[in-house]
């Protein structure tokens, strides 16, 4: 049995939008707001908040462009968000392991 | 596809660790979807394949080298627009990315190597190359099936291979196999892509 201390979760992961983002980026890398907005089923403004969140721990990085005159935003994990990402699901883990126990 | 998100209660650590499952398998079966490449050369290929046909079989002057020069530096061309059109952040790569689109360049540079060498050397042969390309097209549609999770482009994968199969064994390989190739072109590879647009453009 794995020892964890669930007061190490990372609040700013530990919320089901901001996780199933940072779950999407760990495998996609990168996506377009849009794209996330569809998959996680959210509204505009309730995904902006998260991403904000997200972006302001250096988690993921936005990128505003334009494809042909359509505006564009693209969503990248970062290097920190990927190592914050592991030790979340590595917690995880180790708690279902205590659970389990 | 995910549920309750705006449900934002914390989870148990197992309904975490089954949203993260489901949402890193939505993050890999992103590639491939787009399908912009697939109708690009369906097309291109389906015009030279017709063209040749009436080349070969005198509607047009004879020619060769006329039409599928243009062909491949049209496609890459454009191949090369699209690629300085996207955001770079679109061009970060997961493992997903670089196995199919690592196979789909196999396809390109494979058959544009033997045709540029071939058609130097005078050593060109038609059924050669489409042996080639109909092998690496199905590979590549493997590929993508597998690391995409699209199970259906599996089908479309041994197409290509039953084009290989139909190919290797005629005897008379004739001008017919150029509206064949054309067709296959059309049905194996824009069509293909038409579909994948739509899922791609709903999100699905």
């Amino acid at each position: 049995m794995a020892d964890f201390d669930y007061r190490t979760i990372d609040d700013v992961i530990h919320s089901r939008v901001r996780l199933a983002i940072m779950s999407y980026l760990a495998s996609a890398r990168a996506a377009e707001f849009t794209e996330l907005k569809k998959v996680l089923k959210v509204s505009d403004g309730n995904l902006s908040t998260h991403l904000k969140k997200l972006e302001d721990h250096g988690y993921v990085k936005t990128e505003k462009g334009f494809v042909g005159r359509k505006p564009q935003t693209m969503v990248e994990i970062t290097e920190d968000g990927s190592k914050a990402f592991k030790t979340y699901v590595d917690g995880i883990a180790a708690m279902l392991g205590q659970t389990n126990n | 596809m995910v549920n309750d998100l705006n449900d934002d209660r914390p989870m148990n650590p197992a309904d975490d660790l089954a949203l993260i499952r489901q949402m890193m398998e939505a993050g890999r079966d992103r590639v491939a979807v787009s399908g912009v490449h697939f109708i690009l050369w369906g097309m291109l290929l389906t015009i030279a394949f017709f063209v040749q046909y009436l080349s070969v079989y005198g509607y047009l002057p004879p020619m060769m080298v006329e039409i599928w020069a243009p062909m491949f530096a049209i496609g890459w061309g454009i191949e090369f627009w699209l690629a300085r059109r996207c955001p770079p952040p679109t061009r970060t790569s997961n493992l997903a990315v670089v196995a199919h689109s690592s196979a789909w360049t196999v396809v390109g540079l494979g058959t544009l190597v033997y045709f540029a060498v071939s058609v130097l050397t005078k050593t060109f042969d038609p059924k050669a190359i489409t042996l080639l390309s109909a092998a690496l097209m199905g590979g590549a549609y493997w590929v993508t099936a597998v690391v995409t999770g699209v199970r259906w482009l599996k089908y479309i994968a041994l197409g290509w291979w039953a084009v290989l199969a139909y190919a290797t064994s005629l005897t008379v390989y004739d001008g017919e196999m150029l509206l064949v190739m054309a067709a296959a072109s059309a049905l194996l590879l824009t069509l293909p892509g038409f579909v994948m647009r739509r899922l791609y453009n709903s999100g699905e």
